[in-house]
């Protein structure tokens, strides 16, 4: 199956002789002929890619006269002797790009065309120039007949491979260079063009091209193509139209200013041009045009080539623009499922989510920040393993997942065993980390648990930083049960969540990108809160360099503590705790500054406290924890059962207690808690 | 610590029957107990029962309890039963209960005793 690519590299060669021989032939003697034969052959004598094979060119008379030199003639080259007519012979020493690039039938056959070239200057030797002429010209033709009709499977095999290629390509800007250099060496233009339209994020139409055979510069001053006669076939999609001729064609130059073509376009007398059509839509999506200076160069073959590579490039450019549409879509669709993170009062809180540098689909990565009761604040961080549209709505369905359980005030391990269980019931089996972190303001505390995430930091409030690296538990889907963590987290300590596109590295190990990060995210919490935002995006830049393989998030959480006051007592079961707790509640909201809130806060203190002594008999512990806006009581005891409120019959005695701070509160509730619960309620602190 | 002991008053007067509590202190769950006990048995003579809170800094859900005991207590026996002198934060806590539906509310004993008396 090598026929066609040796056709075509034969045919190049003898174009590219051919070529030679007309530049010698046209300068005025032989030493200028010889130089353009030498310049010529070395620009026209290319590859499948349109690359040199020819790194060098030297002409001599032997013996010993040097006539031209064109390129880098270091070293051997091939020599290549041809009697020049009667005199001396000419010596071509053609030096290919490497050893070997260049086939000794090709190196034959262009030495051959500057051999013909130079006899129309060796005025003795005309008999020899025809002969030679003649003998190039058969050879020309006979290549180019071989390769029109007689070997269908070389049209065959070429337009495969093109195809193959181009409907492999996703990235629109390659393909389109790819199809138009393809279709220019197929039809042997002498430049190409493919203008294609596209739809811009607003839905509106516009064109692009590239240009192939001939350098940008060439036509940068023009402006696009317009619906001119010549061009309105193509660009309704009407069909292919050929010219040997164009400037003889009945539709040519009706168009003002120009009439024909503007002043400096490079001159086209043969023209083909064919409209690329979506195979799906049916919609014009764009159409090649081919040029060639002289006239009839374009065969019947060249637009069966030409047609079929605007064919294989319509089915790319469809892929790539619905490829596009879906990868849109993704990324539209991750970017409304990740939350707004939004302020919370007394943190700093920086957000970052930076899709994948390299390939191109979204990832699964999230962030959230969830505002539970009684002021505390979930923090958290995942990721979907996969890309792409699956793995963005199992993101989306997990966060939600967390974000619904976390409402409930479940515990962090609970809320990862709930969430893993109902993420084994969803599509797909992608594996799911998370880390869930609850910061609890009374307590001063975070706790959190983790699901095969990467390890969090913390950093105390003057700034030194512990990865909290103790094993990881099991991922969500596989995991049933997830151990949590206490750990401390005064007044200006800062928290770190991030996900593994920032610390995986080709060539680097994991534990050791982890202390870089544990070392760059020192400097970040080492500034003052207000260059935390920039100082995050220097770390991310810092850490990937710019070039991450993966999705990146990052949540940096520092605690600001500005209006936050907290305060704790220790109950007991006597029969003045509640007259106790009443005066605790009194001394500090007074000395908080907030007298509005303490008839409310009495009532509610009493009643939970109540509670707690003769419905449990174990009471723990009361804490106050004032914010900018609500004070927060609540109530430990060591008795796992929920309270619930009655509704008592106006004469019924008791079961009032929670319907008055029912009444009292903004909200109350109770959350379970390892030893037992807590019940909690919320005062607003003004008005 | 700072919570002044409950004290409890009671007078019983004549023509009409009328039983009068004077409370003082603030009344929860620990301090209730002990008027309950005080009044075990009261409207004695039936008539009126008042329940003055005047000197009541505070009361919770047990005190209202108390005090629908003692509203059904005076009804058994024929009686009505008032509440005098609620500061803003009891008169609250009998308001959101709706327990002003089944107590009647005065400002004070002696408009009790007028209405009583007339």
């Amino acid at each position: 199956m090598t026929g066609g690519a040796d056709g075509a590299r034969r045919l190049r060669a003898v174009r590219a002789a051919g070529a030679a021989r007309r530049a010698a032939e046209a300068a005025p003697d032989l030493v200028a002929g010889a130089a353009r034969a030498a310049e010529t052959l070395l620009a026209e004598l290319v590859d499948d890619a349109g690359r040199p094979l020819l790194a060098g060119v030297r002409l001599r008379l032997s013996p010993g006269a040097d006539l031209a030199t064109a390129g880098h003639t270091t070293g051997t080259g091939v020599l290549v002797d041809q009697p020049l007519g009667d005199g001396p012979a000419l010596t071509a020493e053609l030096h290919p790009v490497r050893p070997g690039a260049c086939a000794d039938d090709v190196l034959r056959t262009a030495a051959a065309g500057i051999r013909a070239g130079l006899l129309a200057h060796a005025g003795d030797a005309a008999g020899h120039r025809d002969a030679l002429r003649d003998q190039l010209d058969r050879a020309e033709a006979a290549l180019a007949e071989h390769d029109a009709g007689a070997s269908r499977p070389d049209l065959l095999d070429t337009l495969q491979s093109i195809g193959r290629r181009l409907t492999s390509q996703l990235d629109l800007d390659a393909l389109v260079q790819d199809a138009t250099d393809a279709a220019v060496v197929a039809t042997g233009a002498a430049f190409g063009a493919f203008f294609y339209n596209l739809i811009d994020d607003y839905g509106e139409s516009y064109t692009l091209y590239t240009l192939s055979g001939v350098p940008r510069s060439a036509f940068e001053r023009f402006p696009m193509p317009r619906n001119t006669e010549v061009f309105a076939p193509t660009f309704a999609g009407a069909g292919t139209v050929r010219s040997d001729d164009i400037t003889a064609d009945p539709r040519y130059g009706h168009n003002a200013p120009h009439a024909g073509m503007p002043e400096g376009h490079l001159p086209v007398c043969s023209y083909l041009a064919v409209p690329v059509v979506s195979p799906s839509s049916g919609e014009v999506l764009g159409g090649f045009f081919f040029g060639h200076p002289e006239r009839a160069r374009f065969t019947a073959r060249h637009e069966e080539l030409a047609e079929g590579i605007a064919g294989y490039a319509a089915i790319a450019l469809d892929n790539a623009r619905l490829y596009g549409r879906q990868r849109a879509m993704a990324t539209e669709l991750q970017r409304s499922m990740l939350p707004v993170i939004g302020t919370v009062p007394g943190f700093q809180v920086v957000g970052r989510y930076l899709p994948a540098a390299t390939g191109s689909e979204v990832g699964g990565d999230w962030i959230d920040v969830v505002e539970l009761p009684a002021g505390r604040t979930a923090f958290v961080i995942g990721d979907v393993m996969g890309r792409g549209v699956p793995a963005a709505t199992v993101m989306g369905q997990v966060r939600t997942a967390i974000r619904a359980y976390a409402l409930l005030d479940l515990p962090p391990g609970q809320v990862l065993a709930h969430v893993s269980e109902l993420a084994a019931a969803l599509s797909g089996h992608q594996f799911i980390t998370c880390v869930y972190a609850v910061h609890d303001p009374a307590e001063a505390t975070i706790t959190y648990a983790n699901a095969g995430h990467l390890p969090p930091a913390v950093a105390d409030p003057d700034g030194r930083v512990t990865v909290l690296d103790e094993r990881l538990g099991m991922p969500l889907r596989v995991g049933a049960a997830f151990a949590e963590r206490e750990v401390p987290f005064p007044p200006g300590a800062s928290l770190l969540l991030y996900t593994d596109g920032l610390v995986e590295r080709r060539r680097r190990a994991l534990p050791d990108t982890v202390t870089d990060l544990a070392a760059a995210w020192r400097d970040v919490v080492s500034r003052p809160p207000e260059e935390a935002e920039a100082a995050c995006d220097a770390l991310i830049r810092g850490l990937t360099q710019g070039r991450y393989d993966d999705d990146v998030a990052l949540l940096h959480v520092r605690d600001l503590a500005a209006d936050r006051r907290t305060a704790a007592m220790a109950l007991t079961a006597d029969s003045d705790v509640a007259a106790r707790a009443r005066q605790f509640v009194r001394d500090n909201l007074q000395r908080w500054d907030a007298a509005a809130a303490v008839d409310r806060a009495l009532m509610i203190v009493t009643e939970l406290v109540a509670n707690a002594v003769r419905h449990t008999g174990a009471p723990v512990r009361l804490r106050l924890h004032a914010g900018a806006h609500r004070l927060v009581i609540a109530v430990a005891d060591a008795d796992h059962r929920t309270p619930r409120r009655h509704d008592p019959d106006l004469l019924e005695e008791g079961h009032r207690g929670l319907l008055l701070v029912d009444a009292f509160a903004a909200r109350w509730g109770s959350r379970p808690t390892p030893d037992g619960k807590v019940v909690w309620a919320e005062v607003p602190l003004h008005g | 610590m700072t919570s002044a002991p409950v004290t409890i008053d009671v007078e019983h007067r004549t023509g009409p029957a009328l039983t009068v509590v004077r409370v003082a202190g603030e009344l929860d769950f620990g301090s209730t107990p002990r008027l309950t006990a005080a009044l075990a048995g009261e409207p004695r003579d039936g008539g009126a029962l008042v329940l003055d809170l005047t000197a009541v800094g505070f009361c919770d859900s047990s005190a209202l309890g108390a005090m629908i005991s003692l509203h059904k207590a005076a009804a058994e026996r024929g009686g009505r039963f008032y509440v005098t002198g609620a500061n803003p934060q009891v008169l609250s806590a009998i308001r959101v209960t709706s327990l002003d539906r089944l107590f009647l509310i005065r400002p004070d004993v002696g408009t009790v005793l007028a209405e009583v008396a007339g």
